[in-house]
């Protein structure tokens, strides 16, 4: 019995620091905005992280912006992660993480008609900042992805 | 009858079994009759050996039963002795740390247990993000403060089909790097 256990507790000693050093996950989460243009502005508030950013060129061109959809997302390490957006598609992909607070990540973006807009764009960004992905629109809108990982 | 009452007599007599003024009358009529004194004599030898015999008996059966004691001793020993052999004898790597893991089997319960109990508490018990400006730590990846934080680094860009442009903004809140592609098909872009 006692021979049976020494192997068991040598397993289970190695695998801690396995479990402990296991590759980390990235918790991201998509935010999709269409951005247009009104007489009163108006801001979703669940849009408030990215309420300054909104007030700065580019986005200062529409003063209305509305939440299209969230998305939050386990993104395991260099496992392509496909997320639904009411007009298209984003692909992610994450890389790597660099030191303990950098996410290294590659993002494509495909618009509602399936087109490729960006391609495999890889993007090295700090835990809770943000990228944001944004194109116009036929009738001078805005369509805008921003994606945040912490 | 009564020559048979003289011998038991004379029995009696030669063991000391008899009465002082019995034995008395029983050495009185022994003076004169050499026959009597022969058989009190033949009964005293007699006496003698059977004494002996037992003395000796009684000396035999402690021995017997040390000899017996002595055997279980040696063979006890004689079991002992392969695994006392087993234990000398030269062991293998595995051998050696089995042994070692087997002394310090509650050592090592106890050390693996409170490792695990804590890697739980630290996987259970982690501080949640929300506030950008403190230092937060949501599993392995560090949320630092906005301040301390370095802009992003746009490594490659494929815009397919468009044409696209990269704008950095910053404020209290922390960076953003703005991707904005322009279709070529568009006439007005921003």
């Amino acid at each position: 019995m006692r021979t049976r256990i020494a192997p068991l507790l040598i397993v289970g000693l190695l695998a801690l620091p396995a479990v402990a050093t296991a590759d980390p996950k990235a918790a991201c989460e998509f935010v999709e905005i269409s951005a247009t243009s009104a007489k009163d502005p108006a801001v979703d508030p669940e849009l408030k992280p990215l309420d300054k950013k909104l007030k700065n060129p580019p986005f200062s061109a529409w003063n209305v912006f509305h939440q299209l959809s969230r998305t939050e997302k386990q993104l395991e390490k260099l496992k392509p992660e496909t997320i639904g957006l009411k007009s298209g598609k984003v692909t992610a992909i994450f890389l790597d993480l660099i030191g303990k607070s950098k996410v290294r990540l590659s993002l494509s973006i495909d618009d509602e008609a399936g087109k490729r807009t960006v391609d495999n764009t890889k993007v090295t960004v700090e835990a809770g900042d943000w990228v944001i992905l944004g194109s116009s629109t036929a009738n001078k809108a805005g369509h805008l992805t921003a994606v945040t990982c912490r | 009858m009564a020559e048979r009452r003289h011998d038991i007599e004379l029995m009696q007599h030669a063991d000391g079994e008899l009465a002082k003024r019995a034995s008395t009358e029983v050495e009185g009529s022994l003076e004169g009759d050499a026959d009597a004194q022969l058989k009190v004599e033949a009964i005293g030898e007699l006496g003698e050996l059977v004494r002996g015999h037992l003395e000796l008996a009684a000396d035999a059966v402690p021995q017997a039963r040390f000899d017996a004691l002595w055997r279980e001793v040696d063979k006890a020993i004689a079991q002992a002795e392969p695994s006392v052999a087993r234990r000398d004898a030269p062991v293998g790597l595995w051998r050696r740390i089995s042994r070692w893991f087997d002394q310090h089997r509650s050592h090592i319960i106890v050390g693996a247990v409170s490792a695990g109990a804590v890697a739980a508490l630290a996987l259970v018990i982690g501080p949640s993000g929300g506030d950008s400006s403190m230092s937060t730590t949501n599993g392995p990846i560090e949320v630092r403060p906005a301040a301390l934080r370095s802009p992003p680094a746009i490594e490659s860009l494929e815009t397919p089909g468009g044409t696209g442009n990269v704008l950095e903004m910053e404020d209290e809140d922390g960076h953003a790097t703005v991707i904005w592609v322009t279709p070529q098909d568009t006439v007005e872009g921003i």
